[in-house]
């Protein structure tokens, strides 16, 4: 029987990471994506431990790409008319903003993040867009077991909402289409009210 | 017993020509495709070598705004899928697009100049591409973009592999497009410290295996085919069968791969798995090989896990030195160049390696294409982040 579990987090509301970061010094790598999706999954878990070669399959939607720096970097490549310069991009643009950035734009970070927190080595892959593309990846698993399959919305409000959910290959109905934070949240009845943790 | 499972059909876009024909012939000609960047003024970065994607010999072009992997991505489809006689016999429905790709384009310089900005508006939307070619091409099934990174486009082939096996009546449209060659983008890889800082020709900036490799240069372009069974495919579009599919997370570093290959080896072993074969069947593989410092030595002892004493003597090879790194189509291109070489009958050399790194153990071909009977290719990929993809190919016969 498939379980889930949702999270949401307002603009402004810290995300509990460090309550589940084994490595602390690696919390500069997170964004705010990432750092929702390792705490949903990891109380989607609530400390059971699961095989190493458990799959791990995620979606994203549209990255938050104006906490990432942007607007620094305009600032520092415009010319005396206000206009783009490929020369003060280079000597000073491109370096208005911390190479840690770059680590928070790929795709890739949220899973990979939690793949190494939680020691997670199996199938994967990282979709984008919230709908039916990640079952369509997950469902080519050959894994017999329970797998684990997440999505995170970054609101255009600065809010995420995560759901996590473990479930089989026979539980995913590749017939159904829509939001995929609430197919996921379907597949274990999640309830959102009830499991969402506000920490100051 | 399972269907046998085919790549069907081509669409490429790449740095060393658009178009089978073209590419077949860089690919078996060994012509270099990086060059000084042109798609941007890059003239002062640090470093500015690219690998362009180009058509008859030019580089293809594009304004700031333009997303160049969504016009790559067409570009291929159409290429594919005009005219794809497999791909016909299948009813919409029963047509799917599974699909790597990259991060979305930003147009800095546009985001740049607009003095009230609304960034969303300078954003690409890879996704709509996607959507275009699957209206224009009838996929009324399922739709997936694979955005894992450097080992997207292998990972999309992979699951289109195993849905089409699972249910032969299916025809996917499978590969990727990709292009970091945008300002945003590149700073970006600078700041990981990936990019080769290579003073000399800019044709010679990627040397996979060599002893003086010294990093990446970023590559573009698509990579497209059709994935479909035995009771669909046109026996005249088959490149070639494919039979093993695995991936893996390394869990181990968010800056460097596991330097043992541990888990880079397993998803090959997977792969031979999934294929019902032994490590004793594969003729040849196709690396990852990006001529970064920490890729290859992975590679190689990935190399040592699956084949164990046979590992020094199976002929290795990887394109990056020639077209450089497509990152989310890396897998798409480098496959159907591995499909090439698995019809040719033939490991071509590594462009750039001229003195391979003796550390690594590994049997890179030098000189002259080493002409031998291959059944098997095994295609490796690996992603910033620990991701791993291997593909199985067999000789279509």
């Amino acid at each position: 029987m498939a379980t889930a579990r949702f999270e949401s987090w307002q603009a402004q509301e810290p995300i509990p990471l460090k309550e589940y970061l084994r490595q602390r010094k690696w919390a500069k790598y997170y964004d705010r994506r990432s750092a929702g999706a390792l705490v949903v999954v990891a109380r989607l878990l609530d400390g059971r431990a699961v095989e190493a070669r458990t799959p791990i399959h995620w979606a994203l939607g549209d990255l938050e790409f104006q906490d990432y720096g942007l607007e620094s970097i305009r600032e520092h490549s415009r010319d005396s008319r206000g206009i783009w310069s490929a020369e003060r991009f280079a000597l000073e643009g491109m370096h208005s903003v911390s190479p840690l950035t770059q680590f928070k734009v790929l795709y890739n970070m949220p899973l990979c993040l939690a793949s190494m927190e939680l020691g997670l080595v199996g199938e994967n892959s990282v979709t984008h867009g919230l709908d039916e593309g990640l079952l369509v990846c997950a469902a080519a698993s050959r894994w017999e077991g329970e797998m684990i399959l997440g999505a995170t919305r970054c609101r255009a409000d600065g809010g995420i909402d995560c759901v996590a959910a473990l479930a089989r290959r026979d539980e995913l109905d590749l017939s159904r289409r829509g939001d995929i934070l609430e197919i996921l949240r379907s597949l274990g009845g999640a309830d959102p009210e009830a499991s969402r943790e506000v920490v100051p | 017993m399972s269907p046998r499972v085919f790549l069907c059909g081509t669409g490429v876009v790449s740095p060393i020509g658009s178009g089978w024909d073209e590419f077949r012939q860089g690919v078996m000609e060994g012509i270099p495709g990086s060059a000084d960047l042109s798609v941007f003024d890059g003239s002062r970065l640090p470093v500015h070598h690219a690998a362009e994607a180009r058509r008859g010999g030019k580089v293809i072009p594009s304004d700031d705004a333009t997303d160049r992997k969504s016009i790559f991505l067409e570009m291929a489809a159409r290429e594919l899928l005009s005219g794809h006689s497999g791909w016909r016999k299948v009813p919409s429905s029963g047509r799917w697009a599974i699909l790597g790709g990259g991060i979305e384009h930003f147009d800095l310089a546009g985001y740049t100049g607009d003095p009230d900005p609304d960034w969303r508006v300078y954003q690409g939307r890879y996704r709509i591409a996607v959507d275009r070619i699957c209206q224009e091409f009838g996929v009324l099934g399922l739709r997936s973009v694979n955005v894992s990174a450097c080992v997207g486009a292998t990972q999309a082939l992979g699951a289109a592999f195993r849905h089409v096996r699972a249910d032969p009546g299916l025809a996917v449209l499978s590969g990727g497009a990709d292009s970091m060659l945008s300002p945003l983008h590149y700073m970006g890889f600078h700041h990981l410290g990936a990019l080769s800082e290579w003073k000399g020709d800019p044709a010679r900036a990627c040397k996979p295996f060599d002893a003086d490799r010294c990093g990446i240069v970023l590559g573009e372009g698509s990579g497209l085919t059709v994935v479909q069974s035995e009771r669909t495919a046109e026996p005249s579009e088959i490149l070639a069968e494919i039979v093993g599919y695995g991936s893996s997370l390394d869990a181990h570093m968010v800056t460097d791969p596991d330097p043992e290959g541990t888990q880079l080896a397993r998803c090959a072993l997977d792969a031979l798995e999934d294929a019902g074969i032994r490590p004793e069947d594969v003729d040849c593989v196709h690396l990852h090989g990006t001529g970064t410092p920490k890729n290859e030595p992975a590679e190689a002892n990935a190399m040592r896990r699956i084949f164990g004493a046979r590992a020094k003597d199976v002929p290795v090879y990887s394109l990056k030195g020639q077209v450089g790194h497509l990152v989310g189509a890396c897998g798409a291109v480098e496959t159907l160049a591995a499909a090439l070489c698995l019809r040719e009958q033939v490991v071509l050399p590594t462009v750039n390696c001229q003195r391979p790194d003796p550390s690594l153990g590994l049997r890179v071909v030098m000189g002259e294409p080493l002409r031998m009977d291959i059944r098997h290719v095994l295609k490796l990929n690996a992603a910033f982040g620990g991701q791993n993809a291997a593909l199985l190919l067999r000789r279509w016969e």
